[in-house]
């Protein structure tokens, strides 16, 4: 292997840590939003509206540092030649 | 597989100068096209406002009355001035997302330049009109609040907004479209690795595109479009407080 076939053997493989790592923050802060989210709404119906949509405004907030680390893992991947 | 993620550019000199102009043919299109459309379409249905609405009236009559009502909440009496640009925005950039749900066709947010755009947009209105509403001696104090030391990350965050705000929308529809792109080959490859034959896959991956198309193009497009109008009315609400 010379260095060039290394240095994208390692690309390739910090894309995918970094799409992996990236997410699981994310996941956990999405997955704590929608349960406080229906929590909310089971407890008050009548102000299910306002509640939903602040809820989606959190989850894409909170998203965001998924889409760096993709937006990272794109680069990496197709910034190498 | 490299092919993914590249956009057509077209680039030129220009003639007795040294600068090279690149544009993106696709994106300039379909950006064109969605202006021109929703102008007649706005024409259309103000033309033929009745006291008996029809269908498309009723329709448009409640989107536009939920957003006056999100920002008459928002931003109270000046709801007028700012509403035009978080309802412009929503349509534009749900068209926009809606035409990634069409196989083949490279939505102009999949761009980072109509992204980019925005969020510039946005981050000029916002602070413009927070020094108008509030005067500039305000607006420069509330960078040193709540500490005076806290200044350089107050300034930080402020630009950190705008990458943000934009690398979101693009991100979600960026990625989206990678995925879709993806998605067929991955499944042909492991069915190659399994020996499976492709004509017993078939229907089953027509299924999946259709689902697939529409959660990342049809749900996804509408939920980051409400939250991009969203975010940028919060910004303008915050920063004139």
């Amino acid at each position: 292997m010379d260095a060039q076939e290394v240095l994208k053997m390692v690309t390739f493989i910090g894309a995918g840590l970094c799409m992996g790592f990236g997410a699981i923050g994310p996941a956990m802060g999405i997955g704590l939003c929608g349960m406080r989210g229906t929590e909310a709404m089971t407890d008050r119906p009548k102000a299910s509206g306002q509640i939903m949509k602040t809820m989606l405004i959190a989850m894409a907030i909170t998203e965001s540092t998924a889409i760096y680390s993709l937006v990272v893992a794109v680069l990496l991947l197709f910034g190498i030649e | 597989m490299n092919d993914i993620g590249q956009i057509e550019t077209i680039s030129f000199n220009i003639p007795g100068l040294d600068f090279t102009l690149t544009i993106n043919p696709t994106t300039l299109i379909f950006t064109w096209g969605i202006i021109i459309s929703l102008i007649v379409f706005s024409i259309f249905i103000k033309t033929r406002i009745k006291l008996i609405p029809s269908r498309i009236q009723i329709a448009t009559e409640t989107l536009v009355g939920y957003f006056i009502h999100i920002c008459k909440e928002a931003l109270g009496e000046d709801w007028k001035k700012f509403f035009p640009l978080v309802m412009t925005l929503f349509l534009f950039i749900l068209i926009s997302n809606w035409l990634g749900a069409i196989p083949n066709v490279d939505p102009p947010t999949s761009d980072l330049n109509t992204c980019l755009g925005f969020g510039l947009l946005v981050f000029f209105i916002v602070h413009i009109s927070a020094v108008m509403h509030k005067g500039l001696i305000n607006y420069i104090k509330d960078y040193f609040k709540p500490f005076f030391f806290l200044f350089p990350i107050n300034v930080i965050g402020e630009v950190g907004k705008v990458v943000s705000h934009s690398f979101r929308l693009f991100g979600n529809i960026f990625g989206g479209g990678i995925i879709l792109a993806l998605a067929v080959p991955i499944v042909f490859k492991i069915a190659g690795i399994l020996s499976i034959p492709k004509w017993f896959l078939a229907p089953g991956v027509m299924g999946l595109m259709i689902v697939l198309q529409g959660f990342f193009g049809l749900f996804v497009g509408l939920v980051q479009a409400f939250v991009f109008s969203m975010l940028a009315l919060t910004y303008i609400a915050v920063a004139r407080d």
